[in-house]
Protein backbone atom coordinates (compact mmCIF):
# COMPACT_ATOMS: atom_id res chain seq x y z
CA UNK A 1 0.00 0.00 0.00
CA UNK A 2 2.85 2.28 0.86
CA UNK A 3 4.77 1.42 -2.33
CA UNK A 4 1.99 2.23 -4.59
CA UNK A 5 0.95 5.50 -2.38
CA UNK A 6 4.32 6.84 -3.51
CA UNK A 7 4.13 5.83 -7.10
CA UNK A 8 0.80 7.90 -7.11
CA UNK A 9 2.34 10.46 -5.94
CA UNK A 10 5.19 10.65 -7.94
CA UNK A 11 3.08 10.18 -10.59
CA UNK A 12 1.13 13.27 -9.51
CA UNK A 13 3.82 15.42 -9.16
CA UNK A 14 4.90 14.66 -13.10
CA UNK A 15 1.42 15.41 -14.07
CA UNK A 16 1.26 18.92 -12.13
CA UNK A 17 4.35 19.33 -14.41
CA UNK A 18 2.00 18.73 -16.92
CA UNK A 19 -0.49 21.83 -16.21
CA UNK A 20 3.06 24.58 -16.21
CA UNK A 21 1.80 27.67 -19.07
CA UNK A 22 5.41 29.10 -20.66
CA UNK A 23 3.40 31.47 -23.19
CA UNK A 24 3.74 34.47 -21.19
CA UNK A 25 5.67 37.19 -22.84
CA UNK A 26 5.72 39.84 -20.73
CA UNK A 27 7.96 39.39 -17.94
CA UNK A 28 9.32 36.05 -18.58
CA UNK A 29 11.37 35.15 -21.54
CA UNK A 30 10.02 34.33 -25.00
CA UNK A 31 12.20 32.32 -27.05
CA UNK A 32 12.12 31.48 -30.57
CA UNK A 33 14.63 29.03 -31.80
CA UNK A 34 14.97 26.26 -34.94
CA UNK A 35 12.59 27.09 -37.99
CA UNK A 36 13.24 29.56 -40.71
CA UNK A 37 12.37 32.87 -39.36
CA UNK A 38 10.64 33.90 -36.16
CA UNK A 39 9.28 37.60 -34.90
CA UNK A 40 8.40 38.50 -31.47
CA UNK A 41 6.38 40.63 -29.79
CA UNK A 42 5.98 41.53 -26.39
CA UNK A 43 3.55 44.39 -24.95
CA UNK A 44 4.02 45.94 -21.29
CA UNK A 45 7.60 47.06 -19.47
CA UNK A 46 10.04 44.29 -18.74
CA UNK A 47 9.97 41.89 -21.51
CA UNK A 48 12.45 39.32 -22.63
CA UNK A 49 12.96 38.30 -25.72
CA UNK A 50 15.32 35.57 -27.34
CA UNK A 51 16.13 34.07 -30.91
CA UNK A 52 18.36 31.30 -31.23
CA UNK A 53 19.34 29.06 -34.36
CA UNK A 54 17.78 30.06 -37.04
CA UNK A 55 18.02 32.14 -40.26
CA UNK A 56 16.18 35.27 -39.58
CA UNK A 57 14.47 36.15 -36.42
CA UNK A 58 13.95 39.27 -34.07
CA UNK A 59 11.87 41.33 -31.59
CA UNK A 60 9.58 44.12 -31.41
CA UNK A 61 9.22 45.03 -27.61
CA UNK A 62 8.67 48.56 -25.34
CA UNK A 63 10.44 49.97 -22.27
CA UNK A 64 12.80 48.08 -20.58
CA UNK A 65 13.21 45.17 -22.47
CA UNK A 66 15.89 42.49 -23.11
CA UNK A 67 16.75 41.03 -26.71
CA UNK A 68 19.36 38.50 -27.25
CA UNK A 69 20.07 36.91 -30.15
CA UNK A 70 22.74 34.38 -31.20
CA UNK A 71 23.76 32.08 -34.13
CA UNK A 72 21.00 34.05 -35.81
CA UNK A 73 22.08 34.94 -39.81
CA UNK A 74 19.83 38.35 -39.97
CA UNK A 75 18.41 39.66 -36.50
CA UNK A 76 16.39 42.84 -35.90
CA UNK A 77 15.17 44.43 -32.31
CA UNK A 78 13.00 47.22 -32.18
CA UNK A 79 12.38 48.69 -28.28
CA UNK A 80 11.73 51.93 -26.62
CA UNK A 81 13.47 53.16 -23.68
CA UNK A 82 16.01 51.39 -21.04
CA UNK A 83 16.79 48.62 -23.39
CA UNK A 84 19.78 45.55 -23.83
CA UNK A 85 20.03 44.52 -26.62
CA UNK A 86 22.67 41.41 -27.16
CA UNK A 87 23.48 40.27 -30.38
CA UNK A 88 26.93 37.24 -30.66
CA UNK A 89 27.50 35.41 -33.95
CA UNK A 90 25.27 36.49 -36.48
CA UNK A 91 25.59 38.26 -40.35
CA UNK A 92 23.32 40.86 -39.02
CA UNK A 93 22.01 42.61 -36.33
CA UNK A 94 19.86 45.85 -37.17
CA UNK A 95 18.50 47.52 -33.68
CA UNK A 96 16.44 50.61 -33.49
CA UNK A 97 16.21 51.64 -29.48
CA UNK A 98 14.89 54.49 -27.25
CA UNK A 99 17.19 56.05 -24.74
CA UNK A 100 19.27 54.64 -22.39
CA UNK A 101 19.44 51.96 -24.78
CA UNK A 102 22.12 49.16 -24.17
CA UNK A 103 23.64 47.37 -27.97
CA UNK A 104 26.05 44.72 -27.83
CA UNK A 105 26.97 43.33 -30.72
CA UNK A 106 30.16 40.88 -31.03
CA UNK A 107 31.33 38.15 -33.35
CA UNK A 108 29.09 39.98 -36.13
CA UNK A 109 29.44 40.74 -40.29
CA UNK A 110 27.19 43.81 -39.95
CA UNK A 111 26.21 45.74 -36.98
CA UNK A 112 23.78 49.04 -37.16
CA UNK A 113 22.14 50.75 -34.52
CA UNK A 114 19.66 53.75 -33.80
CA UNK A 115 20.04 54.31 -30.50
CA UNK A 116 18.49 57.86 -28.37
CA UNK A 117 19.95 59.48 -25.98
CA UNK A 118 22.48 58.56 -22.94
CA UNK A 119 22.51 54.92 -24.93
CA UNK A 120 25.97 53.06 -24.66
CA UNK A 121 27.17 50.52 -27.79
CA UNK A 122 29.90 48.11 -28.23
CA UNK A 123 30.77 46.26 -30.81
CA UNK A 124 33.86 44.17 -30.72
CA UNK A 125 35.28 41.18 -33.41
CA UNK A 126 32.85 41.99 -36.25
CA UNK A 127 33.58 43.44 -39.88
CA UNK A 128 31.46 46.88 -39.45
CA UNK A 129 29.75 48.36 -37.15
CA UNK A 130 27.44 51.85 -37.97
CA UNK A 131 25.68 53.54 -35.31
CA UNK A 132 23.34 56.48 -35.39
CA UNK A 133 23.06 58.51 -32.15
CA UNK A 134 20.02 61.20 -31.86
CA UNK A 135 21.88 62.51 -28.67
CA UNK A 136 24.09 61.71 -26.09
CA UNK A 137 25.86 58.45 -26.61
CA UNK A 138 29.36 56.43 -26.53
CA UNK A 139 30.23 53.66 -28.43
CA UNK A 140 33.10 51.29 -28.11
CA UNK A 141 34.70 48.90 -31.11
CA UNK A 142 37.11 46.19 -30.38
CA UNK A 143 38.60 44.39 -33.20
CA UNK A 144 36.39 46.13 -35.87
CA UNK A 145 37.76 46.07 -39.52
CA UNK A 146 40.14 49.49 -40.69
CA UNK A 147 38.12 52.29 -39.83
CA UNK A 148 34.74 50.10 -39.87
CA UNK A 149 33.42 51.41 -36.75
CA UNK A 150 31.51 54.65 -37.75
CA UNK A 151 29.50 56.86 -35.37
CA UNK A 152 27.46 59.49 -36.68
CA UNK A 153 26.00 62.19 -33.63
CA UNK A 154 22.94 63.44 -33.73
CA UNK A 155 24.68 66.94 -35.63
CA UNK A 156 25.32 65.02 -38.00
CA UNK A 157 29.38 64.39 -37.79
CA UNK A 158 30.17 61.38 -38.13
CA UNK A 159 33.50 59.58 -37.14
CA UNK A 160 35.20 56.55 -37.49
CA UNK A 161 37.81 54.18 -34.89
CA UNK A 162 39.27 50.64 -35.58
CA UNK A 163 39.73 49.45 -31.78
CA UNK A 164 38.66 52.99 -29.54
CA UNK A 165 35.79 54.98 -27.91
CA UNK A 166 33.95 57.59 -29.68
CA UNK A 167 31.71 60.07 -27.87
CA UNK A 168 28.71 61.82 -28.76
CA UNK A 169 27.17 64.96 -27.14
CA UNK A 170 23.64 66.16 -26.90
CA UNK B 1 10.25 25.80 -16.17
CA UNK B 2 10.64 26.26 -12.48
CA UNK B 3 7.79 24.48 -11.58
CA UNK B 4 8.81 21.48 -13.59
CA UNK B 5 11.83 21.13 -12.68
CA UNK B 6 11.01 20.96 -8.55
CA UNK B 7 8.10 18.34 -10.18
CA UNK B 8 10.42 16.24 -12.07
CA UNK B 9 13.13 16.71 -9.44
CA UNK B 10 10.67 15.84 -6.42
CA UNK B 11 8.92 12.68 -8.70
CA UNK B 12 12.66 11.45 -9.19
CA UNK B 13 13.23 11.82 -5.21
CA UNK B 14 10.17 9.49 -4.79
CA UNK B 15 10.56 6.88 -7.03
CA UNK B 16 14.24 6.61 -6.06
CA UNK B 17 12.95 5.93 -2.50
CA UNK B 18 10.13 3.63 -3.67
CA UNK B 19 13.25 1.84 -5.41
CA UNK B 20 14.22 0.73 -1.62
CA UNK B 21 11.16 -1.13 -0.94
CA UNK B 22 10.21 -4.53 -1.29
CA UNK B 23 9.69 -5.80 -5.26
CA UNK B 24 13.02 -3.51 -5.69
CA UNK B 25 14.79 -4.72 -8.64
CA UNK B 26 17.50 -1.99 -9.76
CA UNK B 27 20.44 -3.99 -8.17
CA UNK B 28 19.40 -6.84 -10.32
CA UNK B 29 21.24 -6.73 -13.90
CA UNK B 30 19.13 -8.31 -16.40
CA UNK B 31 15.71 -8.87 -14.39
CA UNK B 32 13.25 -6.91 -16.11
CA UNK B 33 10.62 -7.90 -18.99
CA UNK B 34 12.50 -9.50 -21.97
CA UNK B 35 10.65 -8.04 -25.15
CA UNK B 36 11.31 -7.48 -28.48
CA UNK B 37 9.34 -4.27 -29.14
CA UNK B 38 7.86 -1.74 -26.91
CA UNK B 39 4.42 -0.39 -28.48
CA UNK B 40 3.28 2.62 -26.96
CA UNK B 41 0.66 4.88 -27.76
CA UNK B 42 -0.25 7.95 -26.38
CA UNK B 43 -1.91 11.43 -26.12
CA UNK B 44 1.08 13.77 -26.70
CA UNK B 45 1.09 17.37 -25.02
CA UNK B 46 3.32 20.32 -26.57
CA UNK B 47 3.79 22.18 -23.39
CA UNK B 48 6.31 24.49 -24.55
CA UNK B 49 6.31 26.33 -28.01
CA UNK B 50 7.13 24.25 -30.93
CA UNK B 51 10.10 24.94 -33.29
CA UNK B 52 9.90 27.91 -35.33
CA UNK B 53 7.33 30.96 -35.67
CA UNK B 54 4.24 28.80 -34.31
CA UNK B 55 3.40 28.95 -30.65
CA UNK B 56 1.06 28.18 -28.05
CA UNK B 57 -0.02 24.48 -26.23
CA UNK B 58 -0.64 21.45 -28.15
CA UNK B 59 -2.43 18.11 -27.98
CA UNK B 60 -2.37 15.21 -29.78
CA UNK B 61 -2.14 11.46 -30.49
CA UNK B 62 1.17 9.65 -30.91
CA UNK B 63 3.05 6.31 -30.98
CA UNK B 64 6.08 5.71 -30.15
CA UNK B 65 8.40 2.16 -30.51
CA UNK B 66 11.25 0.81 -28.89
CA UNK B 67 13.56 -2.00 -30.26
CA UNK B 68 16.16 -3.15 -27.47
CA UNK B 69 19.60 -2.56 -28.16
CA UNK B 70 20.76 -4.51 -25.25
CA UNK B 71 19.09 -5.43 -22.35
CA UNK B 72 22.61 -5.01 -19.99
CA UNK B 73 22.69 -1.18 -19.88
CA UNK B 74 25.39 1.12 -19.58
CA UNK B 75 26.21 0.13 -15.67
CA UNK B 76 26.72 -3.90 -15.08
CA UNK B 77 25.84 -3.33 -11.06
CA UNK B 78 22.74 -2.05 -12.26
CA UNK B 79 19.56 -2.98 -14.08
CA UNK B 80 19.18 -0.63 -16.66
CA UNK B 81 19.03 -1.27 -20.19
CA UNK B 82 19.04 0.39 -23.75
CA UNK B 83 16.63 1.09 -26.95
CA UNK B 84 16.34 2.64 -29.86
CA UNK B 85 12.70 4.79 -29.84
CA UNK B 86 11.17 5.71 -33.03
CA UNK B 87 7.80 7.32 -33.01
CA UNK B 88 5.60 9.79 -34.27
CA UNK B 89 3.43 12.87 -32.58
CA UNK B 90 0.95 14.84 -34.34
CA UNK B 91 -0.21 17.70 -32.65
CA UNK B 92 -2.57 20.45 -32.92
CA UNK B 93 -1.36 23.80 -30.97
CA UNK B 94 -3.92 26.70 -31.08
CA UNK B 95 -1.68 29.65 -31.72
CA UNK B 96 -0.51 32.43 -30.14
CA UNK B 97 -1.30 35.42 -32.57
CA UNK B 98 -0.06 37.84 -29.65
CA UNK B 99 3.65 36.68 -29.31
CA UNK B 100 4.94 35.27 -32.36
CA UNK B 101 4.43 36.09 -36.16
CA UNK B 102 5.88 36.90 -39.55
CA UNK B 103 7.50 40.38 -39.82
CA UNK B 104 4.73 42.91 -41.25
CA UNK B 105 6.65 45.72 -42.23
CA UNK B 106 10.30 46.48 -41.95
CA UNK B 107 12.42 49.47 -42.25
CA UNK B 108 15.88 50.07 -43.35
CA UNK B 109 18.43 50.25 -40.25
CA UNK B 110 21.75 51.57 -40.19
CA UNK B 111 24.73 49.50 -41.98
CA UNK B 112 22.73 48.21 -44.69
CA UNK B 113 20.50 46.58 -41.87
CA UNK B 114 17.05 46.32 -41.55
CA UNK B 115 14.80 46.23 -38.57
CA UNK B 116 11.04 44.45 -38.29
CA UNK B 117 8.86 47.39 -36.96
CA UNK B 118 5.56 45.64 -37.43
CA UNK B 119 4.43 42.00 -36.90
CA UNK B 120 2.31 40.53 -39.89
CA UNK B 121 0.26 37.19 -39.57
CA UNK B 122 0.63 35.34 -36.32
CA UNK B 123 1.52 32.15 -35.69
CA UNK B 124 -1.94 31.03 -35.73
CA UNK B 125 -3.39 27.69 -35.40
CA UNK B 126 -0.80 24.70 -36.63
CA UNK B 127 -0.72 21.68 -36.97
CA UNK B 128 3.17 20.04 -36.46
CA UNK B 129 4.13 16.51 -37.31
CA UNK B 130 7.22 15.09 -35.51
CA UNK B 131 9.10 12.08 -36.14
CA UNK B 132 11.49 11.68 -33.40
CA UNK B 133 14.40 9.29 -32.65
CA UNK B 134 16.12 8.41 -29.65
CA UNK B 135 17.87 6.49 -27.27
CA UNK B 136 15.95 5.56 -24.71
CA UNK B 137 17.94 4.11 -21.34
CA UNK B 138 15.90 2.09 -19.04
CA UNK B 139 16.28 1.50 -15.37
CA UNK B 140 14.03 -1.01 -14.13
CA UNK B 141 13.82 0.23 -10.37
CA UNK B 142 11.15 -2.40 -9.47
CA UNK B 143 8.56 -4.84 -10.63
CA UNK B 144 5.89 -1.91 -10.82
CA UNK B 145 8.32 0.67 -11.86
CA UNK B 146 10.65 1.64 -14.35
CA UNK B 147 12.24 5.07 -14.96
CA UNK B 148 14.08 6.35 -18.59
CA UNK B 149 15.73 9.28 -19.94
CA UNK B 150 15.83 9.75 -23.87
CA UNK B 151 18.16 12.13 -25.55
CA UNK B 152 17.45 12.38 -29.47
CA UNK B 153 16.53 14.42 -32.47
CA UNK B 154 13.36 14.57 -34.18
CA UNK B 155 12.85 15.64 -38.13
CA UNK B 156 9.37 17.90 -38.25
CA UNK B 157 6.45 19.24 -40.54
CA UNK B 158 5.00 22.35 -39.18
CA UNK B 159 2.01 23.26 -41.48
CA UNK B 160 0.58 26.78 -40.68
CA UNK B 161 -2.55 26.60 -43.48
CA UNK B 162 -0.61 28.57 -46.06
CA UNK B 163 3.06 27.45 -45.39
CA UNK B 164 5.28 25.05 -44.41
CA UNK B 165 8.34 24.80 -42.44
CA UNK B 166 10.36 21.47 -41.83
CA UNK B 167 13.07 21.39 -40.09
CA UNK B 168 14.86 19.22 -37.45
CA UNK B 169 15.29 19.97 -33.56
CA UNK B 170 16.73 17.79 -30.30
CA UNK B 171 14.37 15.97 -27.79
CA UNK B 172 14.94 15.17 -24.57
CA UNK B 173 12.87 13.28 -22.55
CA UNK B 174 12.64 12.03 -18.93
CA UNK B 175 9.52 9.82 -17.78
CA UNK B 176 8.40 6.77 -15.62
CA UNK B 177 6.08 3.50 -16.45
CA UNK B 178 3.61 1.88 -13.87
CA UNK B 179 3.80 -1.68 -14.71
CA UNK B 180 0.17 -2.76 -13.74
CA UNK B 181 1.17 -6.20 -15.01
CA UNK B 182 4.88 -7.31 -15.92
CA UNK B 183 4.05 -6.41 -19.82
CA UNK B 184 1.43 -3.34 -19.68
CA UNK B 185 2.36 -0.03 -18.44
CA UNK B 186 1.28 3.35 -18.02
CA UNK B 187 3.93 5.77 -19.49
CA UNK B 188 4.34 8.82 -18.95
CA UNK B 189 6.90 11.41 -20.30
CA UNK B 190 7.74 14.89 -19.94
CA UNK B 191 10.23 16.43 -22.09
CA UNK B 192 10.95 18.71 -25.43
CA UNK B 193 8.88 19.02 -27.67
CA UNK B 194 6.16 17.48 -26.47
CA UNK B 195 5.33 15.05 -23.65
CA UNK B 196 3.15 12.49 -23.11
CA UNK B 197 1.12 10.06 -21.70
CA UNK B 198 -0.09 6.47 -22.97
CA UNK B 199 -0.13 2.70 -22.28
CA UNK B 200 3.16 0.65 -23.51
CA UNK B 201 3.01 -2.79 -24.40
CA UNK B 202 6.32 -4.94 -24.08
CA UNK B 203 5.97 -7.11 -27.00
Amino acid sequence: MKTTASLLVALAGLLGALACDDDNCEGDECRCHSGDYCYLGCTGPGCDLSCASMPECGGICEDDCRFSCNDVSHCSALCDDDCDIACDRLSSCGAVCGARCNYHCAGADRCGVEVGPESVVDCSGVSSCVVECRGSCTVSCQGVSADQCRVTCADGTTRTTTNGEIQCSD
Amino acid sequence: MQRLSVSVLASVALLAGWAGTAGAQIREPGNHPRYVVEVEPHLTFGLTDPPGYAGGDGIGPGLRLGFPLTHDGFLSKLNDSVALGVGVDWLFYEGDDRVRARCGRFVEAPNDTRVCVELGDGAGASDVLYVPVVMQWTFWLHRRASVFAEPGIALYLADFGDDEDLGATPVIGVGGRFHFVETVALTLRLGYPSSSLGVSFLL
